[in-house]
Parts: structure tokens; sequence; C-alpha cells
């Protein structure tokens, strides 16, 4: 709680958080493969491209974000991305929502079919250490 | 990037982990003797960059009991105006939002809200309390992860109402950049009215947005360069009273004014230390100018520089150890850095034309500068070590930088050419792109940002 010149301000009760799709993840999981083809360079850059796309960095952040997410075999967000990294500064916690945002809003995600082993479980580093200071 | 094959997932931890590795366990025991290599792979790739747009977000208008219908609705306007000026935001329209009528409480339907485009939402409700006072209530909602980033309520005057706004501007702010706001501050300012070559200045003060201009001189004497405390509501500025220019302290709780020593010659430029405690300014005697630090406490005066040039524009860097200022003492107006005691001053600036005031960022990453080039005058930043000049605006007149108190905007002025030309204040962040004018009654100069009021 903090006052300022007459204005009070106190946090507002429990946070309300949304169940997340923990079942049709369980699902997708149970689906497992045998062939891990390897994404080719290009594969790689078109995918890292389309996040890139969905992703508006924080202007006052800095540092490292690391997620951990599961997709569909069409490319869909299989439940929330799993922040890896921790931090508690504000500059970190924007940096978090914004990745996590991304990845959701990029979904569903291009990539070959065949290739489903290999990608249905994806790590991303949202690296802003050069991006502050313009 | 990378591509990384069978590194194990078990070291992630939580509830949705945990469920994942009980799924984990399930499928094995149905698949287990098919599989010869781990079930999945992970791709893993670095992200270095983005996508520098403003973020697409929704203000619900706020909803107001009885009297506070209005004040709801005004309140939420000034949020989106906020958020929009700073380039950052870019508020939709509220005539299209497909959810309509929220309050604080109401849960968002979010796929509403991604269908629109927003990536955030900003709800609300405003009460009226039996004892006078207004109940403000809002929330941050983050669209896509669909949970809530921040929860407020804040109790104060219903005339209280703007900077109940600017606070929850400077919230939102925060979460969503991870820096600071700038909403509730305020800047002074010298108000001009009055025919070209008789214009009267007052010394003003306003919100950062333009509204609630309050003036705290009369317009008898002329009033230049007011700078604000970084850490107090006072203003230090310079006055011609009887003819002799000299620097004031002003403090704009009280409206108390004192007269900062009784010097020989005329003092310019003044401007606070980081602490507050210090008034770092210029001396002119004979046709030279030198840097003097005066401390408020003890009202003793140190001179910091001795040369047979015009030293001006002090401006300290945010730790207080260094002094960047403006000096004719290589031949043209130059910026250099120098120790906070004086010594080894150093030239920063070696692009052509000629620089002036000097202002150091809050953040201490940038220096920004007035420079006149072949009759234009550019607002530019600069790194302290002389390296990455930008320039941020160029026209006919711009002068007088002053940064907000995150650093990432600067307040400066421009001018117009003409009888009815004269200056306005505008505000420039540090891409260049996001120009934008404040209103003001008048004509406006020398703006400079106040603190956060809290």
């Amino acid at each position: 709680m903090r006052k300022a010149l007459g204005i009070e301000r106190v946090k507002v009760g429990a946070r309300l958080v949304l169940a997340t799709g923990v079942l049709s993840g369980c699902a997708a999981m149970a689906d497992s493969g045998t062939s891990l083809l390897p994404l080719t360079s290009d594969e790689l850059a078109v995918f890292r491209d389309q996040i890139a796309g969905c992703w508006i960095p924080p202007h006052g952040s800095d540092g490292v974000v690391r997620l951990q997410f599961d997709l569909s075999r069409s490319g869909e967000l299989v439940g929330t991305p799993q922040v890896l990294s921790s931090g508690k500064s504000p500059e970190y916690k924007a940096a978090a929502t914004s990745a996590v945002r991304a990845v959701a809003r990029c979904a569903p995600y291009s990539l070959p079919a065949e290739k489903y082993e290999t990608w249905k479980t994806v790590t991303l580093n949202f690296d802003l250490r050069d991006m502050r200071g313009y | 990037m990378s591509f990384v094959m069978g590194l194990n997932p078990m070291r992630t931890t939580g509830v949705k982990q945990l469920w994942r590795h009980a799924c984990r366990l399930v499928a094995a025991a149905v698949t287990v003797a098919a599989i010869s290599q781990p079930a999945y792979a992970l791709i893993e790739l670095d992200i270095t960059q983005g996508n520098v747009e403003p973020m697409p977000i929704a203000i619900s208008p706020f909803a107001g009991s009885g009297l506070q219908e209005d004040v709801a609705g005004q309140i939420s306007q000034v949020v989106a105006a906020d958020l929009q000026r700073s380039g950052l935001f870019r508020p939709i329209d509220p005539t299209a939002h497909i959810q309509q009528g929220m309050n604080v409480g109401t849960m968002p339907r979010f796929g509403d809200w991604r269908t629109i485009g927003s990536q955030a939402l900003v709800t609300g409700s405003i009460a009226q309390q039996a004892n006078g006072q207004i109940r403000a209530e809002f929330r941050l909602w983050d669209v896509f992860a669909g949970q809530q980033l921040i929860g407020q309520q804040f109790f104060t005057t219903p005339e209280n109402w703007r900077r109940l706004a600017h606070i929850i501007s400077d919230a939102v702010y925060q979460r969503l950049t991870g820096e600071k706001g700038y909403f509730d501050t305020r800047v002074v300012f010298i108000d001009e009215s009055g025919p070209k070559d008789v214009r009267r200045k007052r010394l003003a003060i306003m919100d950062q947005d333009g509204a609630n201009v309050r003036y705290l001189t009369r317009g008898d004497d002329l009033v230049l360069t007011p700078r604000f405390s970084p850490v107090s509501q006072e203003v230090t500025y310079m006055s011609y009273v009887g003819g002799n220019p000299q620097v004031y302290l002003f403090n704009i709780e009280t409206g108390q004014r004192e007269v900062l020593g009784n010097f020989p010659g005329m003092t310019f430029a003044p401007r606070f230390s980081p602490d507050g405690q210090k008034v770092i300014m210029s001396l002119q005697q004979g046709s030279n100018a030198n840097l003097y630090l005066m401390d408020l406490r003890t009202r003793r005066t140190t001179r910091l520089t001795n040369t047979a040039a015009i030293d001006t524009s002090p401006s300290f860097s945010p730790d207080g150890s260094l002094v960047v200022f403006e000096s004719d003492r290589g031949g043209s107006q130059q910026l250099y850095v120098m120790n906070s005691n004086g010594s080894g001053a150093t030239r920063i600036s070696f692009g052509p034309g000629q620089y002036s005031t000097p202002v150091w960022s809050p953040r201490g990453d940038l220096i920004a500068f007035t420079k006149v080039h072949q009759g234009r005058f550019m607002i530019g930043v600069i790194r302290p070590d002389g390296k990455g000049e930008r320039i941020l605006t160029e026209g006919y007149h711009n002068e007088g930088p002053a940064w907000s108190p995150n650093g990432r905007v600067l307040t400066f002025f421009r001018d117009t050419v003409g009888e009815q030309g004269g200056p306005q204040v505008w505000t420039v962040d540090l891409t260049g792109y996001n120009e934008q004018l404040v209103q003001t009654p008048n004509f406006a100069s020398d703006p400079a940002w106040s603190p956060l009021l809290d």
C-alpha cells in the first residue's frame, strides 16, 4: 500500500487465473513417435522469424527469458508456455510476459508434419540483451 | 540458434510439469517396447529480434456508479491517451470492442479481445464512497495468456481523478514495458503571452499531458531556464529582477522564493545535483563564464572551472560523479565532460556545428543536446564517451531538451517563423519517430520535467 498526495493504493484481492489446457497437453504427449528428423536450417529460420514477428520486446527490459512449450501436430499451442528462467524485477516480469504472449499469439505454427516428433516440444530463449537503449 | 536433441525435460518443475510426467509415464507403459530412442526431442532457438511496433491494447471504458459515471469514462480516456502518447501502445477504439459494459469484476472473454487484435486489456470501476471519496479499481489482463497481470484499488477525492488516471497509466506502462512510467509527473515551463516584441513571460506548471496549467509568477520580471529538482517539488530558475539576472529557488508547494547567492556578476543556467542538495550554475565575469557549485544548506560556493572561455549549461550525471557542460574553450561551442570536482575535462562532441544545452539522462546512458548546423536546430543524444550521436528531431528552431524521469522521452521547445509564430512545447521519444505537441493555453518555452510525484 502507498499514499501519494492523498491517493491510497492497495492491491485488489486474489488474482483471477484461468485454467489452462493441461488435459489436452496430456493427450498430445501420450502420442509418441519413433523418428527424429532434424529440422533444416531454413525450417528453423522460418520458425524463428514467425516468432520474432509476433514478439514486441518490452522497451525497459534486459536479459534472457527461457521458456518451453508443446505443440500439437497441427502446430497449435498445447497448454501454456512454461517459463524456465526466473526473476523478480519489473524488467524481467515484463520480458517474461511478452515472451509467453508472443508464443501464444503466433500459433498455429507451420512446421513440417513428418518431423513432428522433433518439434513437439520447443525451448526458446528470448534474448533482450542487445535491444535496450534506443 | 541451436538444435538440441534428447534434453531431459525432468529438470523443469511445477504442477503442470508433474502432470506432464504422469502423462508420459502412461504413454511409456503403452509403447515401451517400440521406442528405441527418446520419445521426443527439443528444438531450442534464440530469439534475438522482435517486432518494434506499438502494442495493441484495449482500455474498456471504466464503469461508474451514480455521480461517478462521467469521471469513470474520463479516467479511462486519459489512460488511453497517456499510453497512446508514449508511442509504445496503440489503444483500440472502444467502439470496436466486442465485449461491452465491463466493470472491474467482469471476467473477460479473451477470445473476443483476441479477435480485435488486442494483446492486453484494462478494465476498471469507479464508485462513490459514503465519506465523499471515490474508490477506483482496475485490472490489467494479458489477453493471450488469459490471466490478470495487475489488480489495484485506490481511494481519493473526486478532484484527483486525473492523477488517478496517470497513476493507473504508470502501473500499466511499467508492467508491460518493464521500466517506470512518467505519466504522474508535471512539467514547469515559461508561459509566453502578448505580442512578439513585448512578450509577458510567466513561470507555469502543468501535468505532463498539458492539463491543469497553473501560474507560479505574475509576469512582472523576465524568467528563464526553470529546472526541476530530481527529488522534490522545488524549481530553480533565472530571473531578471531589477535588470540583473539572478538564480532563484522556488518551492512549488509553499510558493516560497529566494535568491541563490549574491554574486558580483550574472548567474546563469542553474541545475540541481542528483540528490537535490546542490545547484550547479554558470557565473559570468567580464567576457568569461565559469562553473560554480553551491551547497544549498551551507550556501558555500565552489569554483569548478577557471578558463578564459564561456563555460555554461552544466548537468550532473545521475550518480553525481561527472558533469557535462558546453564551452567555447576550443574555438566553437562544444560539449565537455569533467569530474564533478572540475578536473579532467574532455571534449565529447566532434560533429560539424555547435553543440549546447547538454542534459544527462536520469538513466545515465545518454546526454541530450541542442545542435546548430547550417541554420538548422537539432535535438540529439550522444553517449557520455562521445560515441553514438543521434539526431532525434530538427527544424527551424528547436532548443532546450529535458528528460522524462524514466529517460525515455525528451521535452523541448520549437519556435515557428513569422509575426504570429512563437514557441511551443513538444516531446520526442528516443526512437525519434514519436513526436508530440503538448497543448498549452499560450506560447510556451523552456520545459523541464518533474520527478515522479510519488
